[in-house]
């Protein structure tokens, strides 16, 4: 199976590069049947990724050791789940997952435009399959997860204990699928850059792509922040890592992309920024995925250092971005807008500030984030940029954003009336006094903590507003009662009411963010039977009281048990339990924490040490002094809950179904290509 | 005699001087002695407070130091979060040098010293470090700037107005008509 894996490999970078060829070929001359090779390529690719990647598993469920990459990553004691998921435990076998992905988005892409855009398709499967050989080049030259050793071990090393984690198997698929989703986009940006096409169609025929990538971007953000908070134990979600900023990058342009389309859209407007956006997107992409394996700038998540996959990744990025700065520079002239913008104070120009920030942050991000590497690069002293230095630029951007969400969707298009302003706008300000007055009276003095809640409100007003209005008016015209009001309102508007939600998510995850200013923290030693409290912010006291230690082994560790007791204001009620994990084939020890999760706040326990860890586990230390770290850390559950919320809204915006009525026109179009296309068709007017 | 008259006057008056001196002395010593007790009093009374507000800032200026050093034990981790031994130790340290009264800033600079530059995790605000900083503010400038050109260019370039439809037939003006009143219904009820 595993030779078969390998050779499959070979001939999908063969075919890959023969329909690239054939496609961008097929385009320029015309030549359907060349198109028509490069698109079955796809499809030939992805199955052979699929063959490739179920010998890698096979290698894996087999405890074939002989394979250096099964070997690093797997032992006979793992799970059999992590030994499935071995697949994208490591570098190799991670880039081959991502080609995979890729390959499946790409035969969907391609079958779906079968009989529609065919102008589009030569230069779209050309470029996908460009990617694709790419992939399959580092691969196969760099990173051959067939890569036998010289001996075979009776056993493998096991995966990293990190890694065997729930949430650690579904963060790198999920992330892997929004990087490569983008890259649907960003292939039809290209074609539209080399047909020439560069009207709305391109836009139109993406726009679930986008928002699809971006749904499985955001979600795989908070999935790795899940991950981090249960796994890492050290009570934080997000920490300004470069491989968590790395994927930030790519999530923050098409954040602005998906917000600046709509004003191409609806006003023919901004043509080449979007191109220039999507293009930066798919770039970033590829750069996150290159940081990540680089192992160049230190990280918590990144692979080992590797300076060939560094040098191929470069050499394709810097390629790529020559590639699209030409042609964007090739087409300046096709990018003229069809409407003017008629008054700053109009939703465009609130979609602009908008846009300015999000590209403003990506810049910060990445500044940072490479930072250590530039200011070593010239002045050969390494400066360091940690999470203290993010937290303080990125904050009063991330306010400013959370402002500008509520003004946005709300604003009038083309010019807002001082009428239009007064009326969208009173409550929202009214509720954001009274909240910022509240808050004041309860002893609220955090600064960044404040302006959270009070311009959360403001734009949470607003989206319930809208909604209220949409609903009572349905309700009152079609005769109908409120909960069907309210869902034939979304069904209506799909994308534009599950935008709202997604912006109400929004609003949730950021006043999560704000609970941090709050948090309290313990760090005691205790023996069986002692006790320690905590406070929280709500008012209530915690008292933990160290129950007992235990020790048993499992299945490829051992594990080191503390049990403690929670009361709440002298009630009983939860017993938490926070391990240590003795890891046999890594020699590694990892913490498992406890955490007793309310609506409003967490309790977060992490065994920070045992004083005589193997008088435990040989049981002559019944009573073992353990050292505890406790943490309260409010609203920590409504970053989960507005993330799902956000997950909802995004899959209200993409599920399939009538958009509403628009106008068509038959409107003949000059031909871009010589492929064989319909004289005339119909486009959207 | 009179020398003696005057010296014994003198000495007499000088006695009830004395005398009256002493007595104000014992009497100021008196007020003394209650000022102290007073202030002992106090400082036993206020003592707890004085120790828990020192403790809470000592707490504060060691959490405020060790959330600006990067660990020099666990690759890419905040100092904070480093779970090594060594780590531990290395933040108890700085618990300790809050406790004797160092300031946050004192405390990096002497950590740093101690064990390397590179783990400064927040840059200074001077030097290469700087630049750092001016990331942001750049970005929005340098940003506005371009907006700013850009909207005033968008302000001119393209139609004023979409151009105009063509003449509209009976039933779509009966449609436009009924969507107009559903519009000013649905704003009225709003």
């Amino acid at each position: 199976m595993t030779q078969i894996g390998e050779v499959a490999l070979w001939v999908a970078f063969i075919l890959a590069l023969f329909g690239m060829a054939a496609g961008y070929a097929g385009g320029r001359r015309g030549r359907g049947d060349w198109v028509l090779s490069a698109e079955r390529a796809v499809y030939a690719v992805f199955g052979l990724l699929l063959v490739a990647s179920a010998a890698i598993i096979s290698a894996f469920v087999g405890n074939q050791y002989g394979y250096k990459y099964v070997a690093g990553y797997s032992n006979r004691e793992l799970n059999l789940f992590y030994k499935i998921t071995g697949l994208w435990a490591g570098q190799t076998g991670s880039l081959v997952f991502w080609a995979l992905l890729l390959a499946f988005f790409s035969s969907i892409a391609v079958f779906q435009n079968r009989r529609r855009n065919r102008e589009f398709m030569p230069y779209v499967s050309g470029t996908l399959l460009l990617v694709l050989a790419f992939f399959l080049a580092v691969v196969l030259f760099a990173s051959n997860p067939f890569q036998l050793m010289d001996f075979t071990p009776a056993d493998g090393r096991g995966l990293n204990p990190q890694l065997q984690n729930y949430w650690m198997t579904i963060h790198p698929p999920t992330l892997y699928l929004g990087f490569t989703a983008f890259t649907i986009p960003f292939a039809f940006a290209v074609s539209a850059l080399l047909s020439g096409r560069l009207d709305t169609r391109w836009i139109t025929t993406t726009r679930r792509w986008t928002l699809l990538a971006w749904f499985f971007l955001t979600n795989g953000i908070i999935f790795g922040m899940m991950w981090a908070y249960v796994e890492l134990g050290w009570g934080g979600y997000w920490f300004w890592d470069p491989v968590e900023n790395a994927s930030l990058l790519p999530w923050l342009t098409g954040t602005a992309f998906l917000h600046s389309v709509m004003i191409q859209e609806k006003r023919g407007m901004l043509k080449m920024w979007n191109v220039l956006l999507i293009l930066s997107t798919f770039l970033l992409s590829v750069f996150a995925t290159f940081l990540t394996r680089s192992g160049l700038i230190e990280s918590v998540h990144s692979f080992a250092q590797n300076l060939t996959i560094s040098w191929i990744f470069l050499g394709f990025l810097s390629s790529l971005i020559l590639a699209s700065a030409a042609l964007v520079w090739w087409r300046r002239g096709s990018f003229a807008p069809e409407n003017r913008l008629e008054s700053v104070i109009s939703r465009e120009a609130a979609f602009l500030l908008n846009n300015l920030v999000f590209v403003a942050a990506m810049f910060t991000v990445m500044w940072g984030t490479l930072f250590p590497l530039i200011s070593e690069g010239f002045t050969g002293q390494k400066i360091s940029v940690g999470p203290p230095f993010f937290n303080r630029v990125n904050i009063p951007l991330g306010l400013f954003l959370l402002g500008l969400l509520g003004v946005g969707p709300v604003i009038a298009w083309r010019k807002a009336t001082a009428r239009n302003l007064v009326r969208n706008f009173s409550l929202p300000v009214g509720v954001a006094l009274a909240v910022a007055a509240i808050l004041w009276m309860t002893g609220v003095r955090n600064t960044y903590a404040l302006l959270t809640f009070v311009l959360g409100s403001f734009t949470m007003t607003t989206i319930v507003v809208e909604f209220w209005k949409g609903t009572r008016a349905r309700a009152r015209i079609e005769g109908e009662g409120a909960f069907a009001a309210f869902i034939h309102l979304m069904e209506r508007n799909r994308r534009r009411y599950g935008g709202y939600v997604v912006h109400a998510g929004f609003v949730i995850i950021f006043m999560g963010f704000a609970g941090s200013a709050y948090d309290v923290e313990r760090q005691v030693s205790l023996r069986p039977g002692e006790s320690m409290d905590i406070p929280s912010p709500f008012g209530h006291t915690y008292r933990l009281t160290y129950q007992a230690m235990s020790a048993y082994p499992a299945t490829n560790m051992t594990k080191v048990i503390a049990s403690v007791d929670v009361a709440k204001n002298g009630k009983r009620v939860d017993v938490l339990t926070a391990e240590k994990r003795a890891y046999k084939q890594r020699d590694e020890v990892a913490s498992e924490v406890g955490i007793r999760r309310a609506w409003n706040e967490d309790l977060y326990l992490i065994l920070a040490g045992i004083d005589d860890v193997n008088g435990v586990i040989q049981g002559t230390n019944p009573r073992p002094l353990a050292t505890f770290r406790v943490l309260v850390q409010p609203l920590v559950p409504w970053i989960w809950i507005g993330g799902l919320i956000m997950a909802i809204g995004t899959l209200v915006a993409l599920w399939p179904g009538a958009e509403p009525a628009r106008p068509v026109v038959r409107q003949k179009v000059a031909r871009p290509s010589k492929v064989a296309e319909p004289e005339h068709e119909l486009v959207e007017a | 005699m009179t020398m003696r008259i005057h010296r014994s006057h003198l000495e007499g008056a000088q006695g009830r001087m004395n005398s009256r001196l002493g007595k104000r002395e014992i009497h100021l010593r008196g007020l003394r002695r209650l000022g102290f007790l007073a202030v002992a009093l106090m400082l036993v009374v206020a003592a707890p407070l004085v120790a828990q507000v020192s403790e809470d800032q000592a707490r504060a200026t060691a959490d405020a130091a060790i959330s600006r050093i990067r660990s020099p034990y666990c690759p890419g981790l905040m100092l904070e979060v480093c779970p090594s031994t060594q780590a531990e130790a290395l933040r108890d340290s700085i618990r300790v040098m809050a406790a004797q009264g160092q300031s946050a800033g004192a405390i990096v600079e002497d950590v740093l010293a101690r064990h390397g530059e590179e783990w400064r995790a927040v840059p200074k605000r001077s030097g290469a470090g700087l630049l750092a900083w001016l990331i942001l503010p750049m970005a929005l400038v340098v940003g506005g700037l371009v907006l700013w050109g850009r909207v005033k260019v968008m302000r001119t370039q393209g139609p004023a107005r979409p151009a105009e439809a063509g003449p509209m037939s009976d039933e779509e003006r009966t449609r436009l008509a009924a969507a107009l009143r559903e519009f000013e219904q649905a704003e009225g009820a709003a």
